[in-house]
């Protein structure tokens, strides 16, 4: 296959999906041994598996990062994981299993196509999937409790105007304490203008992903 | 027998989000820092046990999770973990979604060791599995959440609509 060696920024993204191996499984240009197959994802066996019968739950779409995602399709890649899941412990007697995603380089991704990984346990096999468990003092949990409460519910498009200390970003005397407080908070996590206006404007999904997927396209 | 998790969906410990299905909460004993814990509010000891639409929905929260995360925790990526049975790692009684927040050198490694596999052996897997996955398809749709907010105004605004139709229908020659 003769292919252009100058590519114009636009096609970029297009030649990116067309040299993807995942796209080339998914649509069935690439020989691979598929299991199950629908209108939204196709599953594969891995051919480096971490265990016998180790699947690849592939959307047919091109997804580098799992935020790109839409929810109904999301939601279907769920499904379709329990349903491998159960086909493992049945057909291949396995003990258990893990459902795996790697979102983002640091958490292993590889591939530049979103994948979720469906692998049968037996006992004693080997892979480490334990989580070590470290003990947190409170005031650390309040904080994360805080901060992640006030993101999670702008990540769901959520009204974040039910917090308490949320009505007024004004100093006045005597709320003076409040907005220390929060002033504090806002060092460690972001300026506080920045969150003024996240009140305003709930569901709008952050620049920081461009940034995640393109530090997944540099590798 | 009571079940700890069953407990703490109760007392809400660490609760980040609460729905009809899930509770979203802050894992009391973090692998990495702001890992969560996504909790079927049903008692469920295997993910074999929950609902389709509840595993949808379990999944794409935690989709959600991990955009908050990386908005906020300066995480670069995350993991998104089911140790389904004991033999998997699951050390709860109750199935749980793990999202963990991962950054550069945090000391965690959930790389595997590969495998090789023959020709023959992976072609007896693909069929045994295919069979299985046969099985794949009818998903358990969300029809319960007409029943769960039964908003006696909506109720009755749809049954005007159908009866609506049907009149409609009625007028057909």
């Amino acid at each position: 296959m003769a292919e252009e060696q100058t590519l114009s920024p636009g096609d970029a993204a297009q030649a990116g999906e067309q040299q993807c191996i995942f796209c080339h499984i998914a649509a069935g240009r690439v020989a691979a041994k598929k299991v199950y197959e629908d209108d939204k994802v196709a599953c594969v066996l891995d051919i480096n598996p971490a265990n016998p019968g180790h699947v690849l739950i592939v959307p047919k779409q091109h997804y580098v990062i799992m935020p790109q995602i839409p929810e109904d399709v999301l939601q279907h890649i769920g499904m379709v994981a329990k349903g491998v899941s159960h086909a493992q412990l049945r057909a291949l007697k396995a003990q258990g299993t893990n459902i795996f995603v790697a979102n983002g380089v640091s958490a292993g991704q590889r591939a530049q196509h979103f994948m979720m990984h469906v692998i049968p346990r037996m006992e004693g096999d080997q892979i480490a999937f334990a989580m070590p468990e470290r003990a947190m003092n409170a005031a650390d949990v309040k904080k994360a409790q805080q901060v992640l409460k006030k993101a999670l519910a702008k990540a769901m498009g959520l009204k974040v105007a039910d917090e308490p200390e949320s009505h007024d970003e004004e100093q006045t005397p005597h709320e003076e304490k409040k907005t220390a407080e929060k002033k504090k908070e806002a060092v460690t996590e972001k300026p506080s203008p920045k969150e003024t206006a996240k009140k305003q404007q709930p569901a709008k999904q952050g620049a920081n992903l461009d940034d995640i997927a393109r530090l997944l396209g540099g590798r | 027998m009571s079940c700890a998790i069953c407990d703490l969906v109760k007392a809400k410990q660490g609760l980040l989000f609460e729905d009809e299905q899930m509770v979203i909460v802050l894992a009391p004993k973090p692998a990495t820092a702001g890992h969560i814990w996504l909790v079927p509010k049903q008692h469920a000891a295997i993910l074999e046990q929950i609902p389709d639409f509840v595993i949808g929905k379990l999944f794409d929260k935690a989709n959600k999770v991990s955009i908050a995360v990386f908005e906020t925790l300066g995480a670069e990526g995350t993991n998104i973990l089911v140790n389904n049975g004991i033999a998997a790692g699951q050390t709860t009684n109750h199935c749980i979604v793990n999202v963990l927040p991962r950054r550069e050198n945090d000391g965690l490694n959930f790389q595997w060791q590969t495998k090789q596999l023959s020709e023959e052996e992976m072609s007896t897997i693909e069929l045994k599995l295919k069979d299985e996955c046969k099985n794949i398809g009818a998903f358990e749709k969300e029809k319960p959440k007409p029943k769960e907010a039964p908003k006696p105004e909506e109720v009755k605004a749809a049954q005007d609509e159908v009866n609506y139709l049907i009149e409609q229908l009625k007028r057909i020659p």
